[in-house]
């Protein structure tokens, strides 16, 4: 009997070695997921399988990358099985609502405790991740909003080009001079296009002084409602409606096809578009130009970022593997691979000294980038909603104004109640 | 009395053994009853009494009571969901019912390449509705088909999807295109309508108004009865053409209640909400096709006993 318990005995010691020597050697595995699909030379699998290959932090990455449409429903349905991946991208335009509903965390500690992390982002691009003072997003890539022009056209009607000194007025003003109609009265060319986009509309609010937010982003009372936002509203959509009309309205996108598309043959003079032009207008050989936006240049940057979640439970790993996918190598990388802007200081100023004088004016406009207003507060996320269901109202002239901006204020009253 | 004993018992385990077969054999289908249907739906009307956050897992469902129910009534665009709704319902169903019979009744007809006329109007019912519906939107755009037709004859058409006085009233056009599968079950009952008894009231000097109100209509009363029971419990869940084609949009005119389910459902993640939303629809549902059911005593005709 004594024997049999000091032999069952050696066997449960045996056993506990063997499991803890199996714990020492067991890595901590990171699940990291983005959308979109994997290239031959995809920046992010590249940093990762070196990493795997290497494996000196006893971490290994499992790499998920969801085709673009499926990518939602994978989030939530990770979300919803109360696991969740360690580290996921979102577009800027779900940074609030993940940190809303707590699945998305704070990582001001771990930048703390990490005395090797250095800030290598411009404040605009890092602290687009900032949401109610903390961090919480890395940025993996960006782009930032513009004006674009068309030079044929400006060339082909005797407009100066667009300067960084214009107003709105100034733009406005050409615009007209650049909105030209055939014999037939149809028209050839339009000088703007005040697009029903939100981005776009809160751009030129921005630029022109006003907003539908408190500074301090807890109101929108005095805001959204005033006689400035109004005033400017009431020109930003009369600028597409009526004979008298500069920019091209629903209809006429219809009959020309979308703004890049009549941007490159000629149908479209200016827009305020984001960096993803730059691509399509190479390809189109266009003849284009980009300036700051008009007013005091304040532009909407537009963000693709990543965020350790919050059932993330080894987050120190996480910490290492979100450095690597948005450290300066893999920014390289994507910048080399994927034509990317990129996020790092010293490869911007490297990319100023070699990108075209054209695209200089996108370059420039990073300097002036502020925080899409959904994502400042927790008032600015409805304000934005309400903002865009007010600016379709405004369009179908489905009401006054002042009496649309006014719903719009009691909107985002009746979502913060529901809260 | 043993032997019979004896026979009783035996009878008894092929009585078990058959029973245990029969369960056997109606296990799968009993098995996805209550684990796609039953369960579902209880844990669905438990949840219409909760609050719950979809993302933020299970731990997270909150007991509210009625609360979701009473939201309903306050919301704006839940009213609004079944103002386009009801509007749908009221203008399709009448106008499909209508249609798909005068096909069907064309398509009856002794006449040459009857079998291709009646492919080629079942065939639009064949295609994927997410195909179809990328077609309309095209179709149906400023400078689609349609309004190339129209400007033939000096007519300007708008673009009548992203108009909110003309988009609902598109989707219901659209709708006539994918009516093949009522059409079919419409030339069905028209086909089981004896010829002797339109041919003796002939004779007898009916003419041919007479012979449809008269004859026809009764005769058909029960596939109309199945089509229209049908096309309720359809209109009323619309959705695909709504989600694909105009996502509720222009100004909400076409905020059809299913889409607006799935929105506070999979958008803004309020599962309780959307439970609650799906059961006032079951009952929307349930009340009109009882309502269709119980007056089909009125003008439904049944030539034999098998009444519903």
């Amino acid at each position: 009997m004594k024997k049999l318990l000091a032999l069952s005995l050696c066997l449960v010691m045996l056993l506990s070695i063997v499991n803890i020597a199996v714990a020492q050697n067991e890595k901590i595995i990171i699940r990291v997921t983005h959308w979109g699909e994997i290239a031959a030379n995809d920046p992010e699998k590249i940093m990762i399988d070196k990493f795997n290959a290497e494996n000196t932090k006893n971490i290994e990455v499992v790499y998920d990358v969801v085709p673009g449409d499926g990518y939602g429903d994978r989030l939530t349905t990770s979300f919803s099985s109360g696991e969740g991946y360690d580290i996921f991208a979102s577009g800027e335009g779900d940074f609030y609502k993940w940190v809303d509903k707590s699945l998305a965390r704070p990582i001001d500690d771990l930048i703390a405790a990490d005395k090797e992390f250095k800030n290598l982002m411009p404040d605009s691009i890092f602290n687009m991740g900032k949401i109610n003072g903390q961090q919480y997003y890395i940025v993996r890539d960006y782009n930032p909003l513009c004006l674009w022009y068309n030079k044929d056209v400006f060339d082909a009607n005797g407009v100066a080009y667009p300067t960084d000194t214009w107003t709105w007025d100034d733009l406005i003003s050409a615009a007209q001079k650049l909105t030209v109609k055939n014999a037939d009265g149809t028209y050839k060319s339009f000088g703007f296009n005040a697009q029903r986009w939100t981005y776009a509309a809160l751009t030129y609010l921005e630029s022109n002084g006003a907003s539908i937010l408190s500074p301090d982003g807890t109101t929108v009372e005095g805001y959204l409602n005033s006689p400035e936002v109004a005033a400017a509203m009431e020109q930003y959509v009369a600028m597409s409606v009526g004979d008298a009309r500069i920019s091209p309205s629903a209809s006429d996108l219809d009959t020309f096809g979308d703004s890049t598309a009549m941007f490159i043959n000629g149908n479209l003079a200016m827009t305020i578009n984001g960096g993803w032009m730059m691509s399509g207008l190479k390809d189109a050989k266009s003849n284009y130009g980009t300036e700051l936006v008009p007013g005091n240049h304040a532009e909407y940057l537009c963000a693709s970022a990543y965020a350790i979640g919050s059932r993330c439970k080894n987050p120190e790993a996480a910490w290492e593997v979100l450095k690597l996918l948005t450290g300066e190598e893999c920014t390289a990388l994507k910048v080399q691979y994927s034509a990317v802007l990129p996020t790092i200081n010293e490869q911007l100023e490297t990319l100023k000294k070699n990108i075209g004088p054209e695209n200089m004016g996108l370059i420039r406009s990073l300097d002036y980038a502020i925080q899409p207003v959904g994502l400042r507060s927790a008032v600015g996320n409805p304000a934005a909603g309400a903002f865009d269901r007010a600016l379709e109202r405004m369009i179908f002239a489905d009401g006054k104004t002042e009496d649309i901006l006014k719903d719009a204020v009691a909107q985002v009253a009746e979502a913060l109640a529901e809260k | 009395m043993s032997q019979a004993n004896a026979t009783r018992n035996a009878q008894t385990a092929i009585d078990r053994r058959q029973n245990r077969q029969g369960y056997a054999f109606v296990a799968p289908w009993l098995i996805g009853l209550f684990a796609f249907t039953l369960i579902p739906m209880l844990f669905s009307a438990g949840l219409s009494l909760c609050k719950w956050d979809i993302v933020t897992g299970l731990r997270t469902i909150e007991f509210v009571g009625v609360s979701n129910y009473t939201r309903l009534f306050a919301d704006r665009k839940f009213i609004k969901a079944l103002e386009v709704t009801f509007t749908f319902c009221l203008i399709s169903i009448p106008l499909y019912q209508v249609m798909s019979l005068l096909i069907a009744m064309l398509l009856n007809m002794r006449i040459r390449f009857m079998k291709t006329f009646r492919m080629v109007f079942f065939l639009p019912s064949i295609i994927p509705v997410i195909a179809a519906s990328m077609i309309w939107s095209q179709m149906l755009g400023e400078t689609g088909l349609l309004n190339q037709g129209l400007s033939q004859l000096g007519i300007k058409g708008p673009a009548w999807l992203n108009n909110p006085k003309t988009s609902l009233y598109a989707l219901v056009v659209m709708g006539v295109w994918g009516i093949g599968n009522t059409m079919i079950i419409y030339l069905s009952g028209l086909q089981g309508v004896s010829e002797e008894i339109h041919e003796a009231a002939s004779i007898d000097g009916a003419n041919a108004f007479q012979r449809f109100f008269k004859i026809t209509i009764p005769l058909i009363s029960p596939t109309i009865f199945f089509n229209v029971v049908m096309a309720v419990i359809g209109s009323f869940q619309y959705f695909t053409q709504a989600f694909v084609m105009t996502s509720g949009g222009p100004l909400e005119s076409t905020l059809f209640y299913n889409l607006y389910l799935y929105t506070k459902a999979y958008k803004d993640y309020q599962m309780g909400y959307a439970a609650a939303m799906a059961w006032v629809m079951f009952f929307i549902i349930m009340t009109f096709t009882a309502l269709v059911i119980k007056s089909s005593s009125f003008w439904v005709y049944y030539q034999s006993d098998d009444k519903i």
